[in-house]
């Protein structure tokens, strides 16, 4: 009941706020047209035959635009922090639990529409997907779980920063490094040992390959990077929720 | 409801209170006066436990502060409406009936049509109505007010102490009401 009214609340927002959802998709897109055009001219080793770079590529977007959308699910509780609303919620009988789950619950759909919007662009422009539909469900808990983590983050961030500023700087400390050190852009092989090595323990390398798995290769994604994300996003939801119960009413 | 035993407080080096010894009954209505500076809303912020005296301490019988029993049984009316301007009238209220865990019709202060309205389109009374009707929707059994009537015309103000009136005597609730207009009270606290 209270998780379905914050997470209304959240959805009228963005409902009333066409353009910030609109804009999401440009970037996305930007990385499709551009990026993935360029890099089609140059030979990508480990890639089987029929699968093209854009098509190896649109994952690696649909995961970038839940990882860009999570990382910056905090902002709203900063803005509600300096109104006083959110204190003014903390002051009522509702658990922290529930206040969080409502916040997951709406930005982590948002994030997952944003990237089925984003995974019908690069369909458009001509990704071939091989979908292997009982792969689906495990590739489907990767995705949640790792929304999930990074949302639970940036309300960490949110509820210790208090403010807009620091947000800002966190969304890019942890979007461009966890990019360029993953498998969203270019195949392990394609990469330095060092790099490689990194690679591996990326949370979005995680995501990235549970997806490409089960849209690219019809393969049912490693079962051990999911179970990876599910502590994550354990493990970041109940400091999200224990940063909630610690921050006083006034 | 309440027991404060030689409370005070600092901000830093700055001393607003000291020594408050005070006691609340069920039903009791409680006024708290003072100049600016005071120490009212102060007061009436440690007496529902949003923050903690830096000296003495507060007795809420079987609650302790910070527990869900303790945030169902005690509710603060802070001065400042804390609203958030992209909601409606009516999507506010709804949220916090669900906050709450109430199916309480509010203390009914806005007409259908402003509850349409989003709230960043409210006039500062507008926001005042609707922070007191949100405030109205908790079922606490100790009730802090800080000028509610701020902000409120004549016929506002007569239909929210009616009501704070209604509370006390008929649901027993303990109301403490910080304000330089103060309605008829069962004890006047006057802080130096």
């Amino acid at each position: 009941m209270i998780a379905r009214a914050l997470c209304l609340r959240v959805w009228r927002r963005v409902w009333r706020r066409p353009v910030t959802l609109t804009f999401s998709f440009a970037q996305p897109l930007f990385w499709m047209a551009f990026f993935g055009f360029l890099m089609q001219r140059f030979p990508l080793g480990e890639l089987p035959e029929d699968v093209s770079y854009l098509t190896f590529l649109l994952p690696g977007i649909c995961a970038l635009t839940l990882m860009q959308g999570s990382t910056q699910s905090g902002v709203g509780l900063v803005r509600d922090f300096q109104r006083g609303f959110l204190q003014r919620m903390l002051a009522t009988p509702a658990l922290r639990g529930e206040i969080h789950l409502g916040l997951l619950v709406a930005e982590v759909s948002r994030m997952h529409l944003q990237a089925l919007v984003v995974a019908f662009l690069g369909l458009a422009l001509g990704a071939q997907l091989k979908f292997a539909p009982g792969a689906l469900p495990l590739a489907l808990s990767a995705t949640v779980c790792f929304a999930v983590a990074f949302s639970s983050l940036s309300c960490v961030i949110a509820l210790r920063a208090r403010a807009p500023e620091p947000m800002g700087t966190f969304v890019h400390l942890v979007n461009m490094p966890l990019l360029f050190t993953s498998t969203a852009l270019v195949p392990t092989k394609q990469m330095p040992d060092w790099l490689a090595a990194i690679s591996v323990f990326n949370p979005l390398t995680l995501c990235v390959d549970a997806l490409r798995s089960a849209l690219v290769f019809g393969e049912s994604p490693d079962p051990i990077g999911v179970g990876v994300l599910v502590v994550l996003a354990a493990v970041l939801s109940a400091w999200a929720i224990r940063e909630l119960s610690v921050l006083e009413p006034d | 409801m309440f027991t404060a035993t030689l409370v005070g407080h600092r901000y830093g080096a700055k001393k607003v209170l000291e020594g408050i010894d005070l006691a609340a009954d069920p039903g009791e209505l409680i006024g708290l006066q003072g100049q600016n500076g005071s120490g009212k809303s102060t007061l009436l912020r440690i007496l529902c436990g949003h923050i903690q005296p830096t000296s003495g301490k507060v007795d809420w019988g079987p609650y302790t502060r910070g527990s869900l029993q303790f945030r169902m049984a005690v509710t603060l009316v802070a001065q400042r409406p804390e609203l958030d301007p992209e909601m409606t009238g009516r999507e506010t209220l709804q949220l916090f009936r669900a906050l709450y865990r109430t199916r309480a019709e509010p203390l009914s202060m806005l007409d259908d049509e402003a509850l349409d309205k989003r709230v960043g389109r409210y006039s500062g009374g507008m926001k005042r109505r609707l922070h007191l009707m949100v405030g109205s929707l908790a079922q606490p059994t100790l009730l802090g007010l800080d000028e509610p009537a701020a902000g409120l015309d004549k016929e506002g103000a007569a239909q929210l102490w009616e009501w704070v009136r209604r509370r006390c005597k008929q649901s027993g609730v303990t109301v403490v009401v910080a304000s330089h207009r103060l309605p008829e009270c069962d004890r006047v606290v006057e802080l130096p």
